[in-house]
């Protein structure tokens, strides 16, 4: 899993029209979502609220094809599928995880090119 | 009463045998006299005469049997009778010393006996009415069991004895009359297991019933219900009775209805998992179709458009796929509704000819229209469908078609009131279809291979315009050998109208200007989407005002402040989600407010289906991942017709 999580910015570039303005705004937001969309799917498990857990997994389901990132898009995936399917299933807080991990190392590399972007406007 | 007087006039033919003439001759003149039963005596003399009158068939209400006769002595005589004809309606007769003999003579299977020497007309009239009457319940009786399949039997281990309904004999296989003893019963072999098992239940349980399955004598398998109840007799030894019942044909159809339930889940999972699939195929698709339309608009050298032009083709085929098994799928399982709205045909035909032409122009092929000058112009129904089924069809004919023409013609079949039926045929100068494929043509994802040429497509087109127009009652028919070309042609009933009850048409074609200003309002709770519709609107229309809603209550807000033309809506948004925001904007706000056109934007592809966007308020569907073309067309549409 390490390995594989690599942030791949093709598909976020094509949605920003090749238009660096939009493409920081694109990587800004994708940024804050990476850093606080897991924290609160967290929060949820915690408090067991599960229809909210599942929401934040759908929402965050349009976010991950922009990280370009197949393990993370797939874990994301899986939880909600288990969400819907299984609500007991205890590969639940095992997704979970991945997915904090895997967000987290994601925005290392978005927080880099975010600094990249931002010294060469 | 009148049943009373109907019974006593019934005629009742009896048999007579009698070794003793002139015995013979006083019971036939006791019959005569009986005034209880009308009777007509048939008279045999020996046991081979009777024997032949009840080989050739004749049917008699009573056998009045000496045991004595010139061929048979005794008892052997009524176990002959018995063995030979088992349903017979059989009363001894019998000398004074021999009375034992009658007694055991109704134990062994005959319905009454008769001491000779006390016989006199009544007592004859008596027991031959009683016997008649019994024989005639137990025939009923048995003839109630056949229908039901039901069989019943008794037996006695202690005493040797087993006796079995006729229905019992056919549900275990057996021909009947072969009889079965209490010894082959009790031998445990198939299919007398069952039997041997329930006897030693009921003998613990006084009574046990339960369903299996039997192998019976023949090989066969059945399906029984059986029921065994045990007598404890006065010497301690047991008896059984019991009955059989074959329900094979109830449990088929009880495991057909499961398997068929099972079917019909299996169908939905399927339906569910392709638009399941459908859903996450698209939204990948979203930065192919999408962004390959942006990536367009960019300064590109000719190598770079030839390959954003070939991306944007083979996304539009990927999207035709995904739509056809979408199409395909939901046709299975349901009913689409049809329109039945006014619409021109020769202007329908003539646009389908418009966007045919360039293929067949390719091809070198004639593409011709003929429409019979008694067919209505202007007609009710669904023109959609209709277009539908004809593009799919003129499609498949060039297609299959290297040379000459492809024909289309309409003509006019039956006219019933201000109803018409009309029969289209399309004809190709094509392949041909060998007639040993033609019945596989129609079916869903069925691939029939045409000539040598490779497959394109899904081969799901003609599953679908079939079954369209089999739920408008017709059915498509083909006439075709392969290298002889083909013809397709179908019947379809529809409306007629007048040019008067036409809507104006929707200015379709008009393109909004490019610097045309508009507000247009985006409710979508996701940023990053929102940026990317935003960025692709304004794009394409410099001056239109793009305002941005995080939920549906935040879209009413804006409403309520402020002029806006058109609502692209998301679904599933927080706070207040699409649907319900939709129902608040038509339901609860003030014109002109509620008027407002509103676009559905889902990734969900059943939302598009059956028309439940229209019910729920909206004014089109945008699937995502939209096709900016396409997502542009649907806004052009509805400010067109507003304005």
């Amino acid at each position: 899993m390490k390995k594989e999580v690599q942030l791949n910015t093709s598909y976020l570039d094509q949605m920003s029209g090749h238009d660096p303005a939009t493409r920081l705004e694109l990587l800004l937001l994708l940024a804050e979502e990476l850093r606080t969309r897991p924290p609160s799917m967290r929060q949820c498990w915690e408090k067991q609220d599960l229809p909210a857990l599942r929401r934040l997994s759908h929402h965050y389901k349009s976010t991950l094809p922009f990280t370009g990132c197949g393990p993370l898009i797939d874990a994301n995936r899986k939880l909600e599928e288990r969400l819907k399917e299984s609500p007991q299933s205890l590969e639940i807080p095992l997704l979970l995880l991945q997915i904090e991990k895997a967000s987290a190392a994601i925005l290392l590399q978005v927080e880099a090119l975010i600094r990249q972007a931002s010294s060469t406007r | 009463m009148e049943q009373q007087v109907g019974k006593l006039e019934q005629i009742h033919p009896i048999l007579l045998v009698e070794g003793d003439t002139a015995h013979a001759k006083l019971v036939q003149r006791y019959l005569e006299e009986a005034d209880l039963l009308n009777c007509k005596p048939t008279y045999a003399e020996s046991f081979g005469e009777a024997r032949q009158l009840l080989t050739e068939g004749r049917d008699y209400a009573a056998i009045l049997l000496d045991l004595n006769l010139p061929d048979s002595q005794g008892f052997e005589t009524l176990e002959r009778f018995l063995l030979l004809f088992p349903n017979q309606n059989i009363i001894v007769m019998t000398g004074q010393s021999d009375r034992e003999l009658g007694v055991q003579a109704v134990k062994a299977g005959a319905q009454d006996f008769l001491l000779k020497d006390e016989l006199d007309a009544p007592k004859l009239s008596k027991s031959l009415r009683y016997s008649i009457e019994r024989s005639s319940i137990l025939n009923r009786l048995e003839e109630t069991q056949r229908l039901a399949h039901i069989g019943y039997w008794e037996c006695s281990p202690s005493e040797h004895f087993f006796s079995g309904s006729e229905e019992l004999y056919r549900i275990i296989g057996r021909p009947y009359p072969q009889l079965l003893s209490c010894e082959e019963l009790m031998s445990g072999k198939p299919p007398y297991t069952l039997f041997v098992d329930l006897q030693e239940a009921s003998r613990q349980q006084g009574k046990v019933q339960k369903d299996t399955w039997i192998t019976r004598e023949d090989g066969q398998r059945r399906y029984v219900s059986v029921f065994c109840k045990a007598n404890r007799l006065s010497n301690g030894a047991y008896n059984f009775y019991g009955i059989i019942q074959d329900i094979t044909e109830r449990k088929q159809a009880q495991e057909l209805k499961k398997a068929r339930n099972l079917a019909e889940q299996e169908a939905k999972v399927r339906e569910e998992f392709i638009a399941s699939i459908s859903h996450e195929m698209r939204t990948p698709m979203n930065a192919i179709v999408g962004m390959s339309n942006l990536l367009r608009k960019t300064p590109l050298n000719g190598e770079q458009r030839e390959s954003v032009m070939a991306i944007q083709q083979s996304s539009s085929i990927l999207l035709g796929i995904v739509n056809d098994i979408l199409e395909v799928s939901s046709l299975q399982r349901h009913q689409p509704r049809f329109e039945h709205k006014v619409f021109r045909l020769p202007c329908l035909l003539a646009d389908l000819v418009g966007v045919m032409k360039y293929r067949a122009r390719e091809k070198g092929l004639a593409l011709k229209l003929d429409i019979s000058p008694e067919v209505p112009e202007y007609l009710v129904g669904d023109p959609l469908r209709l277009n539908q089924v004809l593009y799919n069809l003129v499609g498949n004919a060039i297609k299959f078609t290297e040379w000459g023409r492809v024909s289309i013609s309409v003509s006019l079949m039956k006219t019933e009131g201000h109803r018409v039926e009309l029969r289209y045929t399309i004809t190709d100068t094509g392949i041909g279809i060998s007639r040993d494929k033609l019945a596989l043509i129609f079916e869903a994802f069925t691939r029939v291979p045409i000539g040598n040429r490779p497959q394109e497509g899904t081969g799901l087109g003609l599953a679908i315009a079939q079954k369209i127009v089999e739920f408008q009652g017709g059915r498509i028919q083909v006439e075709s050998e392969a290298g002889s070309g083909s013809r397709f042609y179908f019947d379809l009933w529809f409306g007629v109208s007048t040019a008067e009850q036409l809507l104006p048409p929707k200015q379709k074609d008009s393109a909004l200007p490019s610097d045309q200003a508009f507000t247009l309002l985006i409710a979508e709770d996701h940023k990053m989407n929102q940026v990317v519709a935003r960025k692709t609107l304004e794009q394409q229309w410099a001056n239109a005002r793009i305002l941005v809603a995080d939920n549906g209550q935040e879209a009413i807000d804006h409403l309520k402040r402020e002029p806006i033309h058109l609502v692209l809506m998301d679904i599933q948004m927080p706070v207040l989600d699409g649907l319900e925001a939709t129902r608040i904007i038509r339901q609860e706000m003030e014109a002109p407010v509620n008027k407002v056109p509103i676009l559905a934007m889902t990734a969900h592809a059943n939302f598009k289906k059956n028309g439940a966007a229209t019910e729920l308020g909206f004014d089109g569907v945008i699937l995502k991942p939209f096709e900016p073309g396409q997502l542009f067309s649907a806004i052009e549409q509805c400010l067109l017709v507003e304005s």
